[in-house]
């Protein structure tokens, strides 16, 4: 079958959609399609938001299937679009309200939010079927869009790599994260500085909050205690979930959250927040991880715990290895291509 | 030069075809037959196929105006009508009996398009989806939820806007229609919804008694319950839109008879997803087309 995967990038910005829209092509392929990926670039001030929604109404797409996979890839124009959604347009829906979304209550904001929600319902609406990452985004589109959507699951990157240790508890507590505002790397700083037990820790990833965060950890004297590494490579990535004791990831309403699978993959339990949304479906309390109200305090009576108990650690870490084992690019290809 | 259409009907079928005739002559003259005869005008609406006989004779002798025999829109509703109309070499046909209409009816044909005698122009009126009100009902400092009942002793102003603002609204039948066009989750009577074609539970939620407390209570539940409004108010646009819309057909009645060009291949995908075509990105998309086309921008 000949299918296109439809995204939508801002210039010179890179991440987990990337990497997603590169990994299903791949597996596409690997299933004998032909598969491209095509993208269309897009601007998110709420000026110019709907010039790309315009542009994939007019492309011509000449392929049996076309998988939008984030706004406004959607509008692409196919009889048959099955759209695999990582995200609509956040400032529109679920981050109203949060200081980088540009839809206030001014007279034209308002016209243009009328205007975006409609156009997304019909846009999803024209789909024969339509997938989700995660269960929260499908529960965010049938809120506010009225519209039914399937959330299906995928292996996060490296996932062929990680592994559990094989024996021993972890000597180090992980945060991979990218260093923005709606991933909230200050609340692991915070709960590193509450802890009882002095365990050394990795911030890993880049970010705007970078320089705000050294200053942080300066500030709480964990200096000394916790890495602050930038990029890591792959390879190392993957040996610090092996030796991780607990991964911490408790970013706001996140959409899915590959750290997650990769922690468990690594059979490492998580520590989340209440409000981290896709991560829920994942990190069950007590079972695959511990979910915390957020605050440092809880954050570090969480992180106490798993270091002061390494077989509740590995307890946990072996139930979300469980629980995730069976995930894998196969079973995405086979559901969105339709086969049974 | 402004287009003349002119009305061809008996004076007990005039009165039911002036709205949907204002809409075709937007922008137009509108004349009566009877008065003008076929001079200088571009294009007829007829009544019905009876009408249209009458007039047949002196359309065929017509050529002023646009120099052309003008244009004919016929209503019908039978397919005795239909036949006939094409027989008459009727432009374009359009009837108010739903039954009739569309390429899924008895004639399996794009026409007779359907003008629905209760119809409304969706032009004008917006669906608002309910985050949309949401964040309305906070631009104007109203309480959230807002659970309203709204019936026809409203003005009608007044009614438009608190159907565009309400979280849920229980709504008689006269303003059933302006609810249903403006995405409004609605609590209706039976009878309300039986005389439209509703179905409990899919367009709008059907109070069970006469008692209004009952359709109140009923409403605030609904109220609370986002996903719910959210895809009520999405099916009771499509049913507006498929049921209910006059300003479409008239569109395409006005394009049939040559007095709207057809539209842009842009301005088709615009359609598509219903955007109006006073909004700003009508506009916008407009604009970045005249830069191509080297035509002023609208």
């Amino acid at each position: 079958m000949d299918v296109l995967v439809c995204s939508t990038q801002v210039p010179f910005m890179s991440g987990g959609l990337e990497l997603m829209v590169s990994n299903l092509v791949d597996a596409l392929r690997g299933s004998g399609h032909r598969a491209e990926a095509v993208s269309v670039p897009a601007a998110w001030d709420r000026v110019r938001l709907f010039d790309a929604a315009m542009a994939w109404r007019l492309v011509p797409l000449d392929a049996e299937l076309v998988i939008p996979v984030n706004f406004p890839a959607y509008f692409a124009r196919h009889h048959n679009k099955v759209p695999w959604l990582a995200h609509q347009h956040r400032a529109a829906y679920d981050a109203l309200g949060q200081p980088w979304s540009d839809f206030g209550v001014d007279t034209a904001s308002l016209d243009d939010h009328r205007q975006l929600v409609d156009w997304d319902i019909r846009a999803l609406a024209e789909a024969p079927r339509r997938y989700t990452i995660s269960g929260v985004v499908a529960d965010r589109m049938r809120r506010w869009c009225g519209l039914d959507a399937t959330p299906l699951y995928q292996p996060p990157p490296l996932a062929d790599q990680l592994k559990p240790r094989a024996t021993g508890a972890g000597d180090h507590i992980l945060c991979p994260t990218r260093l923005e505002g709606n991933k909230r790397p200050g609340m692991f700083v915070d709960g590193l500085a509450a802890m009882r037990n002095r365990v050394p820790a990795v911030l890993a990833g880049r970010g705007s909050l970078a320089g705000e965060l050294e200053a942080q950890v300066d500030r709480l004297g964990l200096d000394g205690r916790v890495d602050l590494p930038g990029f890591v490579p792959d390879d190392d990535l993957v040996d610090l979930f092996r030796r991780a004791t607990a991964v911490v990831y408790s970013p706001f309403d996140e959409d899915y959250g590959f750290v997650t699978l990769q922690a468990f993959l690594a059979g490492v339990p998580v520590v989340t927040a209440a409000d981290s949304g896709g991560v829920l479906e994942w990190v069950e309390h007590e079972v695959t991880g511990l979910v915390t109200d957020g605050t440092a305090e809880s954050m570090a009576a969480a992180l106490d715990r798993l270091v002061d108990d390494p077989e509740l650690a590995s307890r946990l870490g072996r139930a979300g290895r469980e629980r995730v084992a069976d995930l894998s690019w196969d079973h995405v290809v086979r559901t969105l291509v339709g086969a049974r | 030069m402004t287009p003349v259409v002119a009305l061809a009907a008996t004076a007990g079928e005039a009165r039911s075809l002036v709205p949907f005739l204002s809409l075709v002559g937007s922008g137009g003259r509108i004349v009566s037959w009877h008065r003008r005869g076929a001079a200088g005008v571009d294009a007829v609406v007829a009544s019905d196929p009876g009408m249209l006989a009458q007039i047949a004779p002196a359309l065929a002798e017509s050529k002023v105006g646009r120099g052309e025999v003008p244009t004919v829109a016929c209503r019908v509703r039978s397919a005795g009508d239909f036949a006939a109309a094409r027989e008459l070499s009727a432009t374009v046909t359009f009837t108010d009996v739903a039954e009739l209409a569309g390429p899924d009816g008895p004639l399996g044909d794009v026409e007779p398009l359907l003008v629905p005698e209760h119809g409304i122009d969706l032009g004008r009126y917006p669906v608002i989806p309910p985050l949309s009100r949401q964040r309305m009902r906070e631009a104007h400092g109203l309480p959230d939820p807002l659970v309203l009942a709204v019936d026809a002793s409203a003005p009608p102003r007044s009614s438009s806007t608190s159907l565009a603002l309400a979280s849920a609204a229980v709504v008689d039948l006269a303003l059933l229609p302006l609810a249903l066009a403006l995405g409004t989750p609605t609590v209706v009577d039976v009878d309300a919804a039986s005389r439209f074609g509703l179905t409990d539970g899919v367009e709008v939620l059907v109070a069970a008694t006469a008692d209004l407390n009952a359709a109140d209570r009923l409403a605030a539940t609904l109220a609370r319950d986002e996903e719910r409004c959210a895809a009520l108010s999405r099916r009771a646009r499509r049913f507006a839109e498929r049921h209910l819309d006059v300003a479409g057909p008239a569109s395409a009645v006005r394009r049939a008879l040559g007095l709207e060009p057809e539209p842009s291949l842009i301005d088709l995908r615009l359609e598509e997803v219903r955007t109006p075509e006073w909004s700003r990105l009508t506009d916008r998309a407009h604009h970045a087309l005249a830069l191509f086309t080297m035509e002023p921008s609208r």
